[in-house]
């Protein structure tokens, strides 16, 4: 124990001696110390002194009567009831609902069944299907346009060359 | 109910006040934070029981000074230069040079001590309020509000050293 705590510890005796408070066996061994030590004893002194003068500190008294000035303010009316706590009960509950759910969802075992696997190779299949006819599709219409575009081309390159050299002969 | 919330400003008016000059030391604030604290005891009257009204009066008016008193930090300067109001006071002690200088200097020292210290002096030493009713107020149980009451003791007679020899 250090020195100030050794302080510390005999200063609460002295106040506790004081309000009488004390253990009786405590009580006993700080009189008998009191009685031969002069230090102890003008410290019990002081402390003394200072506890009974600061309970004849006066207390203060208001400087405005509050009833009156009061009782308008709250009115005839009876205290508020509390409109918010139905509120914050539906609150609460969607609160907890949203949290239940938040759980489940993340608890959930993310591994498919059997049945949802097999679902998923069904309509794997049928999208894959239908994307092979689409790109069939696709290039089949993309051929003919390719095809057209050449056609036309050549046949109107022969029309106009026949053109200009009706032009040059006439 | 109204008759029931005047009976009970009426009764706890003057030691609320007293508790909140107490710590904030102007009368102004002081009588604000009472009202304030009464308004909010018509808004729970119907959910407190009698015997608990007090301390809950208590409670909510150091609560509310302690806000003020954290505000205040930041304009310290201005808190200096207003100082304490001079205020009408329940008992009348001696008059005496001697004993004003006593007063005023237990008021100092009161003044420097700190949370929860400076509000239990007040309570217990100028108030009167018994341990149950200071603990339920300041939410401590009454071995340690008397721990906290010799420490806060401890500290006055320290600050007091050079008055009491």
């Amino acid at each position: 124990m250090s020195q100030n705590s050794i302080g510390n510890w005999f200063d609460e005796r002295i106040e506790m001696y004081l309000d009488d408070e004390l253990p009786d066996n405590e009580a006993r061994l700080f009189a008998a110390e009191l009685a031969v030590n002069p230090t102890l004893a003008t410290e019990i002194e002081r402390a003394s002194a200072i506890t009974s003068n600061l309970r004849t500190l006066p207390s203060y008294r208001s400087p405005v009567d509050l009833a009156d000035r009061l009782e308008r303010m709250v009115g005839a009316a009876p205290p508020k009831k509390r409109r918010w706590l139905p509120a914050a009960l539906a609150a609460s509950v969607a609160a907890v609902c949203a949290v239940g759910i938040a759980w489940n969802l993340q608890t959930a075992d993310p591994r498919p069944s059997a049945g949802e696997l097999a679902a998923a190779e069904r309509d794997l299949a049928v999208a894959l299907a239908y994307l092979d006819h689409a790109g069939d599709v696709a290039s089949r219409s993309v051929g003919e346009t390719v095809l057209e575009q050449g056609i036309m081309q050549s046949v109107n390159g022969g029309i106009n060359k026949s053109l200009r050299r009706q032009q040059e002969s006439s | 109910m109204q008759q029931k919330f005047r009976q009970l400003i009426t009764s706890h008016q003057d030691r609320l006040f007293s508790v909140a000059y107490g710590l904030l030391g102007q009368s102004g604030e002081a009588e604000e934070v009472v009202q304030d604290s009464f308004i909010k005891l018509w808004e729970n009257l119907s959910e407190l029981e009698s015997k608990r009204i007090l301390p809950w009066l208590i409670r909510v008016t150091r609560n509310a000074c302690l806000d003020i008193l954290r505000r205040r930090k930041f304009q310290t300067s201005l808190a200096v230069a207003n100082g304490r109001d001079e205020l009408t006071e329940v008992t009348t002690p001696v008059t005496t040079a001697e004993n004003d200088r006593l007063r005023d200097s237990l008021r100092s020292a009161i003044e420097e001590l700190k949370e929860p210290y400076r509000s239990l002096i007040i309570l217990r030493e100028i108030e009167g309020l018994d341990y149950d009713a200071i603990g339920e107020a300041l939410d401590l149980n009454p071995s340690q509000v008397k721990v906290y009451l010799y420490r806060a003791r401890r500290q006055l007679r320290h600050e007091l050293q050079e008055f009491a020899q």
